[in-house]
């Protein structure tokens, strides 16, 4: 009766709205009352745990954040002009364009960041050819890097390159010809080259025009000996024309370019592993297939070494490791220098280095990620495992892989298997680097009641308590007796014991931040086990 | 959280569409911001989009904002409105191919691999949040915002309440509903760490 009272006003009690009069009532009951005072806790728990499980595991990585901003600064002051109904409106080239700019999705900004690429051919195409008219003997172009706002865009091949392999912005860098400070907001591409693309998507409106409707068609146009072949595709239902104006921009320079350059973009995707594209991709990819039925021209190397990359995974998913591993080794002989040769290192590093436990390969294939490679091919999360991993491999001996063999197989194994590995790497190799982590991982082991019995458990504080002298770094030292402690508190069920182990790692290092969590333990345990909260 | 110190002043002048402000604004509230939206959605990806629609929207119409101290109140009532826009839009089933959903997990997989310092451990910890974050998506949805609202972000009854545009009654209300399921679904999981440890 007086339990069914309380736990009605539980949650006010908790939320802090009751009068003081029936707070007191509360404390009362529940400090006389178990059950009620399990419900509390219940609940304070839970809702540390929704507290704990709101928070997201990482934050968005730097470049999202620039790229968000940069999409949303083009919204700024346009809540009046943009208030009436778009598709009341006219179509026209400007009016696709604004809305282009200005499309708040990401995916969008993607196919925008595209056409930047796209508008960057056709430009360069158009004024490649009219320098080739001007002086023949021009065949080869050198990339342009410091010249007046503009100037970058007269040298085609280079920007082929700079443009595949760019970042939204460096490709604004690359367009305006401007180191554009991040974070600026600054719109991607200036009025003149604005009005360039304006001219492009009219013109590229027209053609579309002409074609809608008809299947895969080839125009080779005959007007101009210099002026590219015209590529109109059927589109995917979802990609119509006025939606998507690059794909028929893109259509007119004709499929290798624009096959390598999509095929860039994608493992640009694919590497910033931002799964969300994905279903971009998969549209580009059908737009090439289609590009290339229309054309009958494919850039066959490229696709090859694609599609040795996708068996790669695919083996990969398969856990057929080796074969993956081959053909990682095949990608990165046979596209030197490229993204996906880099993707193919980085992923046969990690196999090696998960999977099959070759840490020589490994280490090599770690390192030329590193040094083969230009630094914005590799994310800053990439980069924070490589660096890690190199470090991890340097320091165990080259020559001597065995306790990090051993860790990787008890990391793989059953938590009865696990522990004898650990130990074996503790007696063993007591100078390694993963003494620390061995440690860990045996008593998390330990602590599985289901696999290890309790005898085990116990034969672990020994060999701890025997271990522990043998080494003269206290923070060592004091791990094992932490370690100790937990065994004691989790495994054995013996909270006075605990908190005598738990004291002893204070004495031992009162300053360091284990002795810290030890004395946190130490007030929690005294308070469960004196029964007050 | 940051969101609630945000410089009324620099709401202003993004009102006045000063660029710079609206830089400022957005590195002030992008972390806090993100963290509110992803306690909503609980999906990573989704959060993202999530964030960039906010942040686009925030842009669009701060000019709109009659008081500049109410931009906070104004802000919430933006991000709910758009987490539940795009729920809408997602639950309306867009054709997703199968194969599709796959891949994008394998992608995952494939990009974050790394090895953590103890993977019982992480995975353990990994499996827990999806446990209890399943649980508390499963909840209806104002019973959910409220508590929510209430017990993470910490907001008072009556402000949760005015964001909610609803009684304080029933804000009340749908926190202990929901609070009560959670003790439901979740009471056997807490018992469990119980025995394991803190």
């Amino acid at each position: 009766m007086e339990c069914q009272k309380i736990q009605i006003l539980l949650d006010d009690y908790f939320d802090g709205s009751l009068s003081r009069e029936e707070e007191n009532a509360v404390e009362e009951h529940l400090l006389n009352c178990k059950e009620c005072r399990t419900r509390y806790e219940d609940m304070e728990a839970i809702i540390a745990l929704m507290h704990h499980a709101s928070k997201p595991p990482r934050l968005p990585s730097r470049e999202f954040f620039e790229e968000v901003f940069s999409v949303a600064g083009n919204f700024i002051g346009t809540e009046k002009s943009n208030s009436s109904s778009a598709k009341t409106r006219r179509f026209s080239p400007v009016s696709l364009i604004r809305e282009f700019w200005r499309s708040p999705s990401l995916s969008m900004s993607l196919v925008r960041a595209s056409a930047f690429m796209i508008l960057g051919f056709v430009i360069a195409a158009t004024s490649y050819y009219s320098r080739r008219l001007a002086d023949p003997l021009e065949t080869t172009s050198v990339p342009v890097e410091t010249a007046e706002s503009g100037a970058c865009l007269s040298t085609p091949v280079p920007l082929y390159y700079r443009f595949a392999q760019a970042t939204p912005v460096s490709l604004a860098e690359a367009l305006t010809g401007e180191k554009s400070p991040p974070m600026t907001g600054a719109p991607l591409i200036d009025k003149s080259h604005k009005s360039s693309l304006e001219a492009a998507l009219e013109e590229a409106e027209k053609i579309q025009k002409e074609k809608t409707g008809s299947m895969a068609s080839v125009s080779k146009s005959t007007s101009g000996e210099e002026e590219a072949p015209v590529y109109t595709v059927p589109l995917p239902p979802d990609m119509t024309s006025r939606e998507n104006p690059l794909v028929v921009v893109a259509a007119r320079n004709g499929p290798i370019d624009i096959m390598e350059t999509i095929q860039r973009l994608k493992m640009n995707l694919y590497l910033s592993g931002e799964s969300r594209f994905i279903p971009e991709i998969h549209k580009i990819e059908s737009f090439i297939a289609d590009i290339a039925a229309a054309t009958d021209k494919t850039d066959t190397r490229y696709l090859s070494t694609l599609k040795t990359f996708q068996e790669a995974e695919q083996c990969l998913v398969e856990k057929k490791y080796l074969c993956s591993l081959q053909n990682y080794e095949i990608v990165a002989a046979e596209s030197p220098g490229s993204l996906m040769s880099f993707l193919a290192q980085f992923q046969g590093a990690n196999v090696n280095y998960e999977e099959v436990g070759d840490y020589q390969a490994a280490l090599g294939y770690y390192q030329r990620c590193l040094e083969q490679y230009p630094s914005h091919y590799i994310s800053e999360e990439k980069k924070e495992i490589i660096l890690d991993r190199i470090d991890i491999l340097t320091k165990n001996s080259m020559d001597n892989w065995e306790p990090l063999r051993l860790y990787f197989q008890a990391q793989k194994s059953s938590s009865s298997d696990a522990i004898p590995l650990l130990i074996e790497l503790i007696q063993k190799y007591p100078g390694s680097s993963l003494i620390r982590e061995a440690i860990s991982m045996i008593t998390a082991n330990a602590l599985n009641e289901e696999e290890v019995e309790r005898a085990t458990a116990e034969e672990l504080i020994g060999f701890f308590q025997q271990y522990r002298e043998k080494f003269e770094d206290t923070q060592i030292r004091q791990l094992f007796q932490y370690k100790t402690a937990e065994l004691f508190q989790h495994r054995l069920m013996n909270p006075p014991q605990a908190i005598l182990e738990y004291s002893k790692v204070v004495e031992i290092d009162p300053e360091s931040s284990l002795a810290k969590k030890a004395k946190e333990k130490i007030h929690s345990l005294y308070r469960r086990t004196v029964g007050i909260r | 959280m940051s969101l609630n110190e945000i410089d009324p002043r620099i709401i202003k002048r993004c009102r006045e569409g000063e660029r710079a402000a609206f830089e400022e604004l957005y590195g002030e509230i992008k972390d806090g911001l993100f963290r509110w939206i992803f306690s909503l959605m609980r999906d990573f990806d989704e959060a993202e989009d999530v964030f960039q629609e906010c942040t686009v929207r925030i842009f669009r119409h701060i000019g709109s904002l009659q008081e500049v101290t109410r931009f906070q109140h104004w802000l919430y009532r933006l991000v709910i409105n758009q987490c539940n826009t795009h729920r809408s839009r997602k639950s309306r089933g867009r054709y997703i191919p199968l194969d599709e959903s796959i891949e994008v997990k394998e992608e995952d997989y494939v990009f974050h691999t790394s090895i953590p310092e103890n993977p019982r451990r992480a995975l353990m910890r990994k499996e827990l949040m999806q446990y209890i974050n399943n649980h508390i998506s499963h909840l209806p949805p104002k019973q959910r915002l409220a508590v929510l609202l209430f017990d993470v972000e910490g907001f008072s009854i009556k402000e949760v309440a005015e964001q909610m545009d609803c009684s304080e009654g029933a804000v009340k209300f749908n926190i202990h509903e929901a609070r009560k399921k959670l003790r439901d679904s979740l009471g056997p999981l807490v018992i469990q760490l119980r025995k394991i440890g803190d």
